[in-house]
């Protein structure tokens, strides 16, 4: 039968000492290695982050024009908030993709909510590629697409929404 | 009987943890990485690339090469360890989140329930070492090994 009589606050104190040992001498080779962390320099991982070796699925400008109305279907706009405000796909969401911007990562979350598709579109597919990717690993039930060329791809197609939600898109062959 | 099965689980989970701890030394921004994107406390994550590997490190070597009372408190430290890391794991499995588990390093397996159940499973043979190793020396019918 366990009967413990100090040997649990011997335990507690010895546990103590092993995890301050190794605390002390993990920042000291920490400290000792060229290649060692360094909290100023780290930077966290955000959803505009690259998403290791994985491919993203690359969907055309009128596959995605087709798919434009339905409601479980959102086109996200990966870009900077000028570029979207300068011209985007009507209808699309702008994805807030900031390093410095702490709350990104929970807000692109919420514009995939619910969501079964979800097309992202840059400037060019390598643009938008690792935001796609990093939403792939943060909302793995979602369809995440990136669409091939990017907005030029689009305009150039002839694609367009008219504005308003969705649903509401239209094709269009000529800008 | 007992004392050859402890002996195993003191091998195995201390072998282990040194395994994991030098594995995490390797790549040590890739780990600091792993760590960030359980997405808990992702400031925290260059400090725990820092401390964890070496922490793993003593402990484990502490349990298989440690004196008795020492291989006791080893064996809390891994249990409080092991909570931390099943606790990290099953919030990253329930909120369905798509990340490699950095267990022994940057690089290593997803996250599933298959992750969890090792961790749990882990976690009950740090436990029974625990309770093995804290109990009175003639309660475990053996001295000081």
């Amino acid at each position: 039968l366990f009967v413990p009589r100090r040997p649990i606050p011997d335990a507690i104190l010895r546990a103590t000492l092993l995890l301050s040992l190794g605390g002390a001498l993990g920042l000291a080779q920490n400290a000792a290695r060229k290649d060692g962390v360094r909290p100023s320099a780290f930077a966290q991982p955000v959803e505009c982050s690259g998403g290791d070796h994985a491919v993203a699925v690359e969907i055309s400008p009128s596959d995605a024009s087709a798919m434009c109305g339905k409601a479980d279907v959102v086109v996200a706009d990966a870009r900077t908030p000028q570029r979207f405000s300068e011209g985007h796909v009507a209808g699309a969401v702008h994805l807030p993709c900031h390093a410095d911007d702490p709350h990104s990562t929970a807000a692109s979350l919420e514009v995939v909510a619910g969501r079964r598709t979800v097309i992202v579109y840059g400037d060019s597919t390598a643009e938008a590629t690792p935001v796609a990717l990093a939403l792939q690993r943060r909302a793995p039930g979602v369809d995440v697409r990136v669409l091939s060329g990017g907005f030029p791809g689009w305009s150039q197609a002839g694609l367009a929404c008219a504005s308003g939600p969705c649903d509401s898109c239209v094709e269009t062959r000529s800008r | 009987m007992i004392v050859a099965v402890m002996w195993l689980f003191r091998l195995g989970l201390g072998g282990l943890f040194v395994f994991a701890g030098v594995s995490k030394l390797r790549d040590p921004m890739g780990f600091a990485q792993e760590i960030s994107h359980y997405q808990l406390a992702p400031q925290l994550a260059p400090y725990g690339a820092m401390l964890l590997p070496a922490i793993e490190i003593v402990l484990g070597a502490a349990l298989v090469i440690g004196s008795r009372r020492w291989r006791a408190g080893a064996a809390l430290g891994l249990v409080g360890l092991l909570l931390v890391f099943t606790g990290a794991v099953l919030t990253a499995v329930v909120r369905g989140i798509n990340i490699d588990c950095g267990c022994f390093g940057a690089g290593a397996s997803p996250v599933t329930w298959w992750t969890v159940a090792r961790d749990v499973g882990l976690l009950a043979v740090a436990g029974t070492a625990l309770i093995f190793e804290a109990r009175p020396k003639e309660a475990t019918g053996g001295g000081e090994q």
